[in-house]
């Protein structure tokens, strides 16, 4: 039952996002297109259960006036295999992130859950946090690029949603963005006062 | 010529928060108040210009010639780090009046993703060290810019009637929307 | 803290850069052949496209490439980067012997998305085939602008136009 808390948390109560604001560069650099965000979101994903799995692992070693040093080391070390790993396997996306893939080492949601949780819990429940934390990324992100592209191109992965003459071009570029997550900010404070 | 276009598309064509998306934390977080945004300003123009000598020089003396760029992320951001508590060190002793002014924004400014970001940015864009300079110099002051320039409207808003589901960060983002809009305006100004 | 703890924390922190490194280490050999032939078989492409009659390219001289089948020269390849409207747009174009272009390929820009972006699209760039130095190959006279972005389409134009030009230099040569 706790381990399904652990999990399920990330994805809507404490949705890095949308709720505890933090992850905010790359939700709006790269939420123009569905395909930039979950490329994003993959690799912030994999960065992130990679990271709590092995925070979690030397938790009983790691001296605790050193640990945040250890932590960004371990951090920057999965940053860097995702970027060669990009760079190698899916250079148009990479092309596409530019600097923000290297930049996931300072998404405050990495450190945040290795100091808050991986350091304080087991192996296994830190994995399904981590898992349940990239999970409510990517939906946030994801649900915002479909917003954009779907009102700013008129299409989504290349299929009509929309007739182009009602395609406004400023949703994909920025100022659509603030103005996406605007809005939907203000849709959550309806709903949660509604539900109260 | 060259270093001129680097720097105004540095400030305004390429703003670093209303264009790039870059430390946006920090945009919405300390923009309440006109105070604290110039004290942020100033301490983002005085690391982001010296940390980015610094990652500058280890990148093209040491990590290049070793061959050593694939540790790149991780020497940045230590090195980020270390340099900023050095700042600190130092402001605290010898300029203590300008420590007063930005002291509590220092140890902030480790996370601000804005400052890796032009440590990064310089080295993918091959620029020499003169180039670096201008170009670290540009994107911080239209970092000021912006937040300087959002706070002020921010606080303004606080006394203006504003519908009850956009009060705090919703209308917050729509007014960075306005803005960003404002300096989508620049592009293709200079030919940049 | 006495001396020895911190010597204690330096070993282990020292000890995870050293892991760290060494995984780095392992993914930078295993990752840089693939990136490296990428990023050469991409631009061989790339000429391939913009003058598909040739099978050998060889960089005559800056930004220039010649491009011959066998023995027989076929044509040049020039590397344009005119202005565009969100910064410089790095171009190829073919050129046969005869002054006509033979393809078009865009490999960077950074123009508006939505509007400029277009660029891209293969019903804008096949317009410039078959072109030769009598066409004005401006747009709104024999070359279709896209809608909303001007800039980003004369640009092009200008980059074509300037190939051609030097190519008819090099045809003079002959």
């Amino acid at each position: 039952m706790s381990l399904l808390k652990d999990f399920s948390r990330g994805l809507v109560a404490e949705n890095p996002v949308l709720r505890l604001m933090i992850g905010l560069c790359p939700t709006l650099a790269v939420s123009n297109t569905v395909i930039n965000a979950l490329g994003m979101s993959a690799a912030t994903g994999f960065v992130l259960v990679c990271s709590n799995l092995v925070v979690a692992l030397i938790r009983k070693i790691v001296p605790d006036e050193i640990r945040i040093p250890i932590f960004i080391i371990v951090i920057s070390t999965f940053v860097t295999i995702s970027d060669y790993v990009m760079q190698a396997y899916f250079q148009d996306l990479h092309h596409a992130l530019g600097v923000f893939v290297p930049l996931i080492v300072v998404n405050c949601i990495i450190l945040g859950r290795a100091e808050a949780f991986a350091y304080r819990n087991t192996v296994l429940s830190s994995t399904l946090d981590g898992v349940g934390m990239s999970l409510g990324f990517t939906l946030a992100l994801g649900g915002i690029a479909v917003i954009r592209e779907s009102l700013g191109a008129g299409a989504i992965l290349g299929i009509k949603v929309l007739p182009q003459a009602l395609a406004a071009t400023i949703m994909i570029l920025p100022p659509g963005a603030f103005i996406t997550i605007g809005f939907l900010m203000a849709a959550l404070n309806k709903l949660e006062n509604k539900v109260l | 010529m060259e270093l001129f276009g680097i720097f105004f598309s540095a400030l305004l064509i390429n703003n670093i928060l209303l264009i790039r998306f870059i430390a946006l934390c920090s945009f919405f977080g300390v923009s309440n108040k006109i105070d604290t945004s110039i004290g942020m300003s100033l301490a983002v123009i005085f690391v982001m210009t010296i940390s980015s000598a610094v990652s500058w020089a280890l990148f093209h003396f040491i990590l290049a010639p070793l061959h050593l760029e694939f540790l790149r992320t991780a020497t940045f951001i230590l090195t980020i780090a270390a340099l900023v508590q050095l700042e600190e060190l130092y402001l605290k002793k010898m300029i203590p009046a300008l420590y007063r002014a930005m002291g509590i924004y220092l140890p902030l400014i480790t996370t601000n993703c804005a400052i890796l970001a032009v440590a990064f940015l310089a080295i993918d864009y091959r620029f020499n060290f003169q180039q670096a300079m201008v170009y670290s110099i540009g994107v911080s002051l239209g970092y000021s810019l912006a937040i300087v320039l959002f706070a002020f409207i921010r606080e303004r808003m606080a006394l203006a009637p504003i519908p009850k589901w956009f009060e705090g960060y919703p209308i917050a983002f729509i007014t960075a929307a306005l803005m960003s809009l404002a300096f989508l305006g620049f592009t293709g100004m200079f030919g940049l | 803290m006495d001396k020895k703890e911190i010597v204690r924390l330096g070993l282990i922190l020292a000890a995870f850069c050293v892991i760290s490194a060494g995984a780095l280490a392992f993914v930078y050999i295993f990752t840089q052949p693939q990136i490296e032939l990428y990023a050469r078989t991409s631009f061989e492409n790339s000429l391939k496209e913009a003058l598909p009659g040739a099978e050998s390219y060889k960089e005559t001289e800056k930004n220039v490439f010649e491009g011959s089948k066998g023995e027989e020269l076929v044509g040049w390849v020039f590397l344009q980067s005119p202005q565009g409207y969100g910064g410089k747009i790095g171009m190829l174009v073919g050129v046969d012997t005869e002054g006509k272009v033979t393809g078009v390929k865009i490999l960077s820009q950074k123009e508006t998305p939505g509007l400029g972006v277009n660029i891209l699209k293969e019903s804008f760039l096949s317009q410039f085939k078959d072109k030769t130095a009598d066409d004005p190959i401006e747009p709104k006279k024999d070359i279709e602008a896209i809608t909303g972005a001007t800039i980003s389409s004369r640009a092009v134009s200008n980059g074509v136009r300037q190939s051609i030009r030097s190519a008819n230099e090099l045809i003079k040569r002959f």
